[in-house]
């Protein structure tokens, strides 16, 4: 089955094109028409340039990359949220209009879902269930049991700033400009990892929640007034080393504590932050001497993306696709939440050990 | 007005503000209760500070002043997160608050893309940080709060109703 998906919910327009076969997926093409050039020079998202962006963004690109009657397309996947409620009407919207010019199913797909379902571009055969996905990008810091197609359960969250955010404010306190996690990750490989003690929050807490905003503030002060010293060959370097290491080990420390308490075999990283080399490898050492395997998403499919969308919407098209009536009544929800997708809620809720319930 | 502090003699900053406190941050939850009692549904919130001055903490504490149960959590890059209240609060008719940062916006004359029209109104409280970075005039602030960083546990912050 041929699935063609849209992503427009904030920064990136994108659209592809994968085929989904029993439980596995692999994408044909792939095609995101990043606005971050363009939003460099204006320091991050600016939405209604973004929303106009995305018109002409994707305008252009239906027109040069989908035939006139959508031949091969069995099902159109699109974001319907979270994300910026202009920006996501213009991929729905667009979505609909193919959909149901083409007479086929449209699936709306949560933007979170899709971080998650990147994971089974990486391997042959997708995660074994149910696993445990830790979401981690600008505006997400998650953990979520996955217990089946569609079955996401919230088990942890960020309290304060997700971690993408942290490294967004870490890169322009020393001035790296945007994106900023890519320049602290890209610094950090010269830096000495232990030239800053700066704090792990929450490591030793008995939840399944994150705290970035303390570690965000503590880089903060120590920097205060040395502003002087960000020339000092290694300095820079060594700010982002021991930053990176103390958000990593968070992440990686949680994680873990988590998956052996739920008793899941396979944690998934899913979202932008996926994308950290330093992040990826540390998971994988640490699930593995703790005999927990690790799916990671292939780059280009950690950052916003279409084929995470079309992905996930192939998986979750009996549960989720719709036609006539109910495709033209599909709307935008910038608040999506990720249970959306959950059926009988209720149910599996009363399976879940009590910690496990929220 | 001069506050003593450990031997240094402090000016308040905002002299031209109509009310400012220091406030300790154990102190927050008081705080917050006070400054609520100055806010009124369908406020528009110009919310001032700095990096870690505290302007998403003090959001979640005047959120739990008005019953708020649920998280607050940095807007940063969702740009718009909206509480829903109970019913069951102090002001009449408030339902929910509406808190924005534009901390990624730059340069932008209009924000009209964010549909806030249809999300202002008397139901409403609506918080935005990094304020300075859009045109006031799309939004229409009706009070401003400005948070300045003095030590790691105190903060002096202003606050003044606008006409």
């Amino acid at each position: 089955m041929r699935v063609l998906g849209i992503e427009s919910s904030c920064d990136e327009t994108a659209i592809a094109l994968v085929e989904g076969k029993g439980e596995r997926v692999r994408p044909i093409w792939s095609i995101i028409r990043s606005q971050a050039d363009l939003h460099s020079q204006y320091g991050g998202v600016v939405p209604e340039v973004a929303a106009r962006e995305h018109v002409e963004i994707l305008a252009a690109l239906v027109r040069e990359h989908l035939s006139r009657d959508g031949a091969g397309i069995d099902a159109v996947a699109v974001t319907y949220g979270p994300g910026l409620a202009p920006a996501l009407r213009v991929g729905v919207e667009t979505a609909k209009a193919l959909a149901w010019g083409w007479k086929k199913p449209l699936i709306p797909v949560n933007h979170l879902a899709g971080h998650i379902y990147a994971a089974w571009f990486g391997e042959d055969e997708g995660p074994k269930w149910p696993f445990l996905a830790l979401l981690v990008s600008g505006g997400h810091t998650e953990l979520i049991l996955v217990r089946g197609h569609g079955e996401f359960f919230k088990l942890g969250e960020t309290r304060d700033d997700a971690v993408g955010e942290c490294f967004d404010k870490v890169a322009k306190m020393v001035g790296l400009g945007y994106p900023g996690g890519p320049r602290v990750e890209a610094r950090a490989e010269s830096g000495n990892v232990e030239a800053w003690d700066w704090p792990r929050p929450m490591i030793k807490e008995d939840n399944y929640d994150f705290s970035f905003s303390g570690l965000k503030t503590a880089v903060l002060y120590s920097l205060k007034g040395r502003e002087k010293e960000f020339d000092t060959p290694g300095f820079i370097e060594d700010v982002c080393a021991s930053f990176q290491a103390a958000a990593v080990e968070v992440l990686v420390e949680k994680t873990v504590k988590c998956a052996l308490a739920q008793g899941v075999k396979t944690v998934v990283l899913a979202g932008g932050v996926a994308a950290n080399l330093v992040l990826r490898a540390e998971l994988t050492r640490r699930c593995g001497e703790a005999g927990i395997e690790v799916k990671l998403p292939p780059f280009q499919y950690s950052l916003d993306n279409a084929g995470m969308i079309a992905a996930a919407g192939y998986f979750l098209a009996k549960q989720n696709a719709v036609t006539g009536e109910a495709l033209l009544a599909v709307k935008v929800d910038p608040k999506a939440d990720l249970h959306d997708h959950n059926n009988n809620q209720q149910d599996h809720k009363t399976d879940l050990p009590d910690y496990a319930k929220n | 007005m001069t506050i003593t502090i450990t031997n240094k003699t402090i000016r308040p900053i905002y002299p031209t503000m109509q009310k400012t406190k220091l406030v300790n941050l154990e102190k927050l939850p008081l705080f917050a209760r006070e400054l609520v009692g100055d806010l009124r549904a369908g406020d528009r919130v110009a919310l001032i500070g700095e990096m870690g001055a505290g302007k998403t903490t003090l959001v979640k504490a005047i959120a739990k002043a008005l019953g708020y149960a649920g998280m607050v959590k940095s807007p940063t890059f969702t740009i718009l997160n909206e509480y829903k209240l109970s019913t069951d609060n102090d002001f009449s008719g408030l339902k929910k608050i509406i808190h924005a940062d534009f901390y990624r916006f730059e340069n932008l004359k209009d924000i009209q893309a964010l549909d806030l029209e249809s999300e202002l109104n008397n139901e409403t409280i609506f918080f935005a940080e990094w304020p300075e970075k859009v045109n006031k005039v799309d939004w229409n602030p009706t009070v401003v709060i400005k948070i300045i960083w003095i030590s790691p546990t105190v903060r002096e912050i202003g606050w003044e109703r606008l006409d």
